[in-house]
């Protein structure tokens, strides 16, 4: 099953701020130097089902991983949901249906609309080593846990900044992943444009937050999201599409101004 | 002379009618379901045996050459399998049903995801 769990000392009249990761699938270790910069706010890792340790035996559709989400969230008050990528999706999405509890959406480097998930796709495809094709065969013929990493950590140059590339693969090769939930829900993480315009009439406070060197959805695209949603947008120097992974400490700040302030 | 001339002009008439009417009976066949239901059971008869005897495909393949000269490796034969279940779904005409579950989310791995967001 799905948890949260709280990475520093818990303040008891604190904002919530809980940390979704992307894939889907993939566990919240990206976020790991972003949420020791983080005071003043109670920081929680999301770890969708499959991600710490647990086992999971079958596909996980879309409206499964939210619920999961849900239950994990719906207790709590004075929430902010920070998602990247499919997070934020998924946060832009579950702020609406529990919107009460929910004070503040972050969404760093997500794809809503159909342009989006069409460059998400062009850049996917051009120029690929032969690494990743081979990795491309790997994981078509496998899917298992282990070659989703593998695979995704084939495609880091798209995922981080240049100086951070490595560090970025190592970390994919680390992560706790679940491929169950890339496979069950990744198709209709392309259908929720609707979302963006739904978001944009609540009263939800709202924060995009992009890398400029993001390779995989650049900075022009995601500003168009983010204006389709009504966001507040900002753009982070030296930052690939892992934001936070890529410059910890800069957008740690960003967050830190929007909860707080 | 003139009749020879006649006669082999006869002769590549009839010569391309006849390529003609080949080809346009390949252009029209109509799959047999029967055909089709026989060829897809034959097929998975022999990937059972093969599996539970554990042979090698290249050994197992000459029971089929008679029946499918074409398939010589393992991946001729999921080749020929894919094409033959696309024929027996083409005779039920279930090519609508085809699209719409490849559709489905569980199946896209099949056709492809796209990169990890």
């Amino acid at each position: 099953m799905a948890k949260i769990e709280l990475k520093n000392e818990f303040r008891p009249f604190a904002p919530n701020l809980i940390l979704i990761p992307g894939g889907p699938g993939l566990g919240p270790v990206s976020f790991g130097p972003l949420a020791t910069l983080i005071k003043n706010i109670n920081v929680f890792f999301y770890y969708p089902t499959g991600t710490y340790g647990d086992h999971a035996d079958k596909l996980i559709s879309y409206e499964e991983q939210i619920e999961e989400l849900k239950i994990e969230v719906e207790n709590l008050d004075n929430v902010y949901l920070c998602g990247h990528s499919f997070g934020g999706i998924q946060a832009v999405d579950l702020a609406l249906r529990i919107s009460p509890r929910v004070k503040g959406i972050i969404c760093i480097a997500s794809p809503f609309s159909s342009e989006a998930f069409k460059e998400v796709e062009r850049n996917g495809s051009k120029n690929k080593t032969l690494e990743q094709i081979k990795m491309d065969d790997v994981f078509v013929n496998d899917p298992s846990n282990e070659n989703y990493k593998r695979w995704f950590a084939s495609y880091a140059h798209l995922y981080f900044s240049s100086s951070n590339v490595v560090q970025g693969h190592n970390m994919l090769l680390d992560d706790s992943v679940n491929v169950k939930n890339y496979l069950g829900a990744r198709a209709a993480a392309a259908l929720k444009e609707q979302l963006l315009m739904e978001i944009k009439k609540s009263s939800i406070r709202r924060l995009f937050v992009t890398g400029e060197k993001d390779r995989l959805l650049p900075v022009e695209i995601l500003r168009e999201e983010s204006s389709l949603g009504g966001f507040m947008f900002k753009v982070i120097k030296d930052a690939g599409h892992f934001v936070h992974f890529d410059q910890a400490e800069n957008t740690s700040a960003l967050i830190e101004e929007f909860v707080i302030n | 002379m003139k009749n020879l001339a006649r006669s082999l002009a006869i002769v590549l008439a009839v010569g391309a009618m006849i390529q003609t009417v080949c080809v346009y009976a390949l252009e029209n066949t109509i799959i047999s379901l029967e055909e089709e239901e026989a060829t897809i059971i034959s097929l998975i008869e022999f990937k059972r045996r093969t599996d539970s005897y554990g042979e090698s495909f290249q050994d197992a393949s000459y029971e089929l050459r008679n029946d499918f000269p074409n398939i010589k490796t393992e991946e001729d034969f999921k080749e020929a399998f894919a094409e033959h279940a696309l024929r027996y779904l083409h005779a039920i005409g279930g090519e609508k049903s085809l699209k719409r579950v490849l559709g489905k989310e569980e199946y896209q791995r099949l056709t492809g995801d796209g990169p990890g967001i």
